[in-house]
């Protein structure tokens, strides 16, 4: 039977529909690493991606945080619709082995941002194992090639000093210039190859 | 891509189809405007942007979604099977853009969006939550053959002086009387 939830607007859908769904679902890429498979969200993933929104782990989001429930599945839902109107948008991270939700990783343009976005979020359960790394990587390199995309940028909170290690070790540089003209301050990592200039 | 898998329905005057993102700088203003107090408007920009990113992941998501009207080109409103946040049930819901009011676009697409749901999407029943005070969504609901149900559980924080549930007939309905009973 079905079971009863909480928030009917979170049950995952039956039948024919479930089918129509799973169809939308193949069309992003499934990017697979030595331990995760990146692959399309799924209603089903909205209950980890908002207990990691409604916890004190989505404070460095820049100027988002605190959410609510119904923010969280609007973030959800914008993400997820990211790939029918821009052609790239969020994946689920899912273990290799298991395939236990780790997370989140997103090549995604929210209102306010200004190019398309390299992010990342993970539950907490999944920090310190090198995941985030791993996924974004490969959502890096997909985005650079298959997509074409000329770089990516993170948007980082400056005092989220994780990420900010995470972009450096992803190989992406300090864009000052970028960083201009926002309502808050926000560090701008750019991943790309440096401009001969600066090289 | 989209084109594929998401329906695009022809009806005799309308195209609906899979929302681009072109068609937000229009979808925003006509929600910004007072006439749609009656959806609980007006709307910001970003909470346009939230339900027009809505209907279109729930294709996704729940193999249901929102489809812009498209007539010779223009876009004249949107129609929706979706069930945003505090929704208990699915709804069918409608969207006439103003410039546009007064020649049945809404009842047209409403007419296939729910035939095409029923068929595809193997839904049983749908709902439509209307404004007590919005007379011409009344009409058009009962055109589409809904009753107010009042048994049918409220979107979470509203009241019957907000919301009226108007609930459609069954696929098995539409199949023994026609639409003509209706109409």
């Amino acid at each position: 039977m079905t079971p009863a939830f909480a928030y009917p607007h979170e049950a995952p859908p039956t039948g024919a529909a479930a089918a129509f769904a799973a169809r939308l679902q193949a069309m992003p890429p499934r990017l697979e690493t030595p331990r995760l498979v990146l692959r399309a969200p799924m209603i089903e993933d909205f209950q980890p991606f908002a207990g990691i929104m409604l916890s004190d782990r989505a404070a460095f989001m820049v100027g988002e945080a605190p959410y609510t429930r119904d923010n969280a599945w609007f973030e959800f839902t914008h993400c997820v619709a990211g790939w029918l109107l821009r052609g790239h948008g969020m994946w689920t991270i899912e273990a290799r082995e298991g395939g236990e939700v780790l997370g989140f990783v997103l090549i995604h343009m929210e209102p306010g941002d200004r190019e398309p976005e390299l992010g990342w979020f993970l539950t907490e359960a999944a920090e310190g194992h090198g995941y985030a790394l791993e996924a974004s990587r490969a959502v890096r390199d997909w985005g650079l090639s298959d997509l074409g995309l000329a770089s990516l940028v993170s948007y980082i909170d400056p005092p989220n000093a994780r990420s900010i290690r995470l972009a450096e070790r992803l190989g992406a540089w300090r864009d000052s210039p970028a960083e201009t003209g926002f309502d808050e301050p926000v560090l701008v990592y750019r991943h790309a190859p440096r401009p001969e200039a600066q090289a | 891509m989209t084109a594929f898998t998401i329906p695009t329905i022809e009806t005799p005057r309308l195209t609906l189809r899979a929302a681009r993102l072109d068609d937000f700088p229009q979808f925003a203003a006509e929600l910004a405007k007072p006439r749609s107090h009656y959806m609980d408007g007006p709307f910001t920009r970003e909470a346009a942007w939230a339900f027009f990113t809505n209907d279109l992941a729930s294709w996704a998501l729940l193999g249901i979604g929102g489809l812009m009207l498209e007539r010779a080109g223009e876009v004249v409103g949107q129609v929706a099977i979706a069930q945003p946040p505090r929704f208990p049930e699915i709804e069918l819901g409608w969207f006439t853009y103003e410039a546009h009011e007064g020649h049945g676009y809404a009842a047209e697409a409403a007419f296939s969006l729910r035939d095409w749901a029923y068929a595809n999407a193997g839904l049983t029943t749908l709902v439509s939550y209307i404004d007590p005070d919005n007379a011409a969504s009344i009409r058009l609901a009962e055109k589409l053959g809904a009753l107010a149900d009042p048994t049918a559980p409220l979107p979470e924080g509203e009241t019957g002086a907000d919301t009226i549930v108007f609930r459609h007939p069954s696929p098995e309905a539409l199949a023994d009387g026609g639409m003509e009973a209706y109409a």
